[in-house]
């Protein structure tokens, strides 16, 4: 027989849910305006770059080797929950460091925006995901990476050694977006976890009003299809009570432009 | 007595390419460029000096198309020009040319090195630069060879053979490269402003010296800044500063030795007009500002200079100067326009006033 205090208990438990929900959507938005800084900064680079070009040479999709291999690759982690973790990869780095995956070039897809030149660096998505106990794919590896183990790779290399100090930084700024985007996936996928866990906890919590004759009438209220303020993000429940995130892609397409 | 001559041989030159200045954009013209919204907008703005060339664009199109397209209409003044020059102003003309040849024959052998489709390398060269034997550069593997079995049957041999050193081609003997041949080619150009007979003690022997002296400089202080943190050795370096222009040989001797930006601000003091240049400028500073009154980097301060000088090479009468100032002008103009379509491109429009204008 259920009681008034297991009742408050679990309606506690719920409480810190939702804040720990929202919580999250902080952290998913303070990763798209970090994003969208890094690729905006990058593109402005670029341009600044091939404004003070000192070989004629125009930096940018122009130069871009179609050959080029993916020089950092993405590591997924699935924990107990069904939550994954993505993180990245130095490719470049000797196999006894790491266990560098091949790149699939199927699954290659350049997360800066557009088929933009040298400094552009290209996601691959591990396709296996069983190696997810090797040490490359702990959280920290995500900065790690961010340096490449061999400099010999940097696509920096193919504009020479006297190239302009802009284009360097637009590379910077080009690699700097990639942890914002491991991130924001993440976040995404903590996000679909706690709302299944919020809806579950809410079922019970229902069931036990029922069950104990409490506060039924504003039922409604209490549940609501979209957290209001969150215009980006939206909770919608399909048949089978699952939560999906919504999420406006021409808001992406923007901060993939840069700007 | 001195007009009257010119005349004969290249007034007709010199009179269109002071009709080219006079269709260079001016600030009122950039000012309304900067007002334009969408790139669409700025194509209608174009349309009095490149409508020819932007007027087949279909929308939407990128940055680079504008810039294609601007570079195209500048190839086809300057091939107008070249057909009727004669005598030294086809020579001085020819001249202008082998700057272009030596950016082309870098970026031939860099993307070969990269394994790059030869075919998509020389789409990509300039035409101001393409010689006979370019697509034939692919098939070097070393220095000898470039030199031996491509670069001998060019006009860059001459740059060439005195630097000649048996090497790989690997990055950094590109960048010596194309840094020895930019250093053998001002040198020679130098020479013949102010040798050759039919330019020695003529204004354009003046304008010249200093333009080619300034552009000497300017290249041995980015050679130098650039060189921070890179494999390029000191002595190397030392190799590739132009015996030429006001910082040769104390400056350049300065700069040999340098191991920071400080060394190399206190090189360049020992000229008094390029004093003030790293004050203005900040080293590697990506966000200039020449309009928008911000910071400015170096090498906006190093461009402001050059089109002031090119812009001063009018006021002089009968000279070949005006060519060499004409395609400077021209080229600023089209990284301007460049420019202003990058920033309403990616709605930067805080910075879109870093353009350099000098009229």
């Amino acid at each position: 027989m259920a009681t008034q205090h297991e009742l408050d208990e679990l309606q506690d438990e719920l409480n810190l849910l939702i804040i720990s929900y929202l919580d999250l959507f902080d952290e998913y938005q303070a990763s798209r305006a970090e994003l969208s800084r890094a690729l905006s900064d990058g593109f402005f680079n670029l341009a600044q770059a091939n404004f003070n070009a000192p070989n004629r040479v125009r930096y940018g999709e122009d130069m871009y080797d179609n050959r080029m291999k993916a020089l950092r690759g993405v590591g997924i982690v699935v924990d107990e929950n069904d939550v994954t973790a993505y993180t990245l990869k130095d490719l470049t780095s000797p196999p006894e460091v790491g266990t560098p995956e091949k790149a699939d070039p199927e699954a290659t897809s350049n997360l800066d925006g557009s088929d933009l030149g040298s400094d552009k660096e290209k996601i691959s998505k591990s396709a296996d995901q069983g190696d997810s106990d090797t040490p490359n794919t702990k959280p920290e590896g995500s900065e790690a990476a961010l340096t490449l183990v061999n400099p010999k790779a940097d696509p920096l290399r193919w504009f020479g050694i006297l190239r302009p100090m802009a284009l360097g930084t637009a590379q910077t700024n080009f690699v700097h977006s990639l942890p914002p985007i491991m991130k924001l996936v993440s976040t995404l996928s903590d996000i679909e976890y706690h709302e299944k866990s919020i809806r579950s906890l809410r079922q019970t919590v229902r069931e036990l009003r029922k069950e104990l004759g409490v506060n039924l009438i504003d039922e409604s209220v209490e549940e609501p299809e979209t957290i209001p303020g969150l215009d980006k993000l939206s909770i919608s429940t399909d048949k089978a009570g699952d939560g999906i995130i919504d999420y406006d892609r021409s808001e992406d397409s923007r901060a993939a432009k840069g700007g | 007595m001195e007009g009257l001559f010119f005349n004969i041989h290249s007034g007709y030159v010199e009179g269109i390419v002071r009709g080219y200045r006079n269709s260079l954009l001016t600030s009122s013209n950039y000012s309304n460029l900067t007002q334009c919204e969408t790139l669409e907008d700025l194509k209608l703005q174009l349309t009095p000096s490149y409508g020819e060339q932007l007027a087949n664009v279909a929308s939407p199109f990128p940055t680079s198309t504008i810039a294609a397209k601007a570079t195209e209409k500048l190839v086809q003044d300057f091939r107008y020009l070249r057909a009727q020059a004669t005598g030294a102003l086809a020579k001085f003309m020819d001249f202008l040319t082998y700057s272009y040849m030596i950016d082309n024959v870098a970026l031939l052998i860099t993307g070969t090195l990269h394994e790059r489709d030869t075919k998509d390398l020389l789409e990509r060269c300039h035409p101001l630069g393409f010689f006979e034997g370019l697509p034939a550069l692919c098939v070097a593997s070393n220095i000898e060879e470039l030199y031996s079995i491509v670069l001998v049957e060019t006009p860059l041999a001459p740059f060439f053979k005195d630097n000649l050193r048996s090497a790989d081609l690997d990055e950094l003997n590109i960048e010596i490269v194309r840094n020895t041949l930019y250093k053998s080619y001002l040198e020679a150009f130098h020479e013949f402003c102010t040798t050759d007979p039919e330019l020695s003690g003529t204004a354009s022997a003046e304008l010249m010296s200093d333009i080619l002296g300034f552009e000497a400089d300017r290249r041995a202080i980015n050679i130098t800044l650039n060189s921070f943190g890179t494999e390029l050795s000191k002595s190397d370096r030392k190799k590739l500063y132009p015996e030429m222009g006001k910082l040769h040989p104390e400056g350049t001797l300065m700069l040999s030795r340098a191991d920071d930006p400080e060394a190399v601000r206190l090189a360049i003091e020992i000229v008094g007009e390029y004093r003030s240049f790293f004050d203005q400028g900040g080293i590697g500073q990506g966000g200039g500002g020449i309009g928008g009154g911000t910071q400015k980097s170096l090498e906006d301060v190093f461009y402001q200079k050059e089109m002031e000088l090119a812009k001063g090479t009018f006021t002089h009468h009968f000279t070949f100067a005006v060519v060499y100032a004409w395609l400077k002008l021209q080229e600023q103009e089209i990284r301007n326009i460049t420019w202003i379509a990058e920033c309403i491109a990616q709605n930067q429009k805080d910075r879109i006033g870093n353009y350099i204008s000098v009229f």
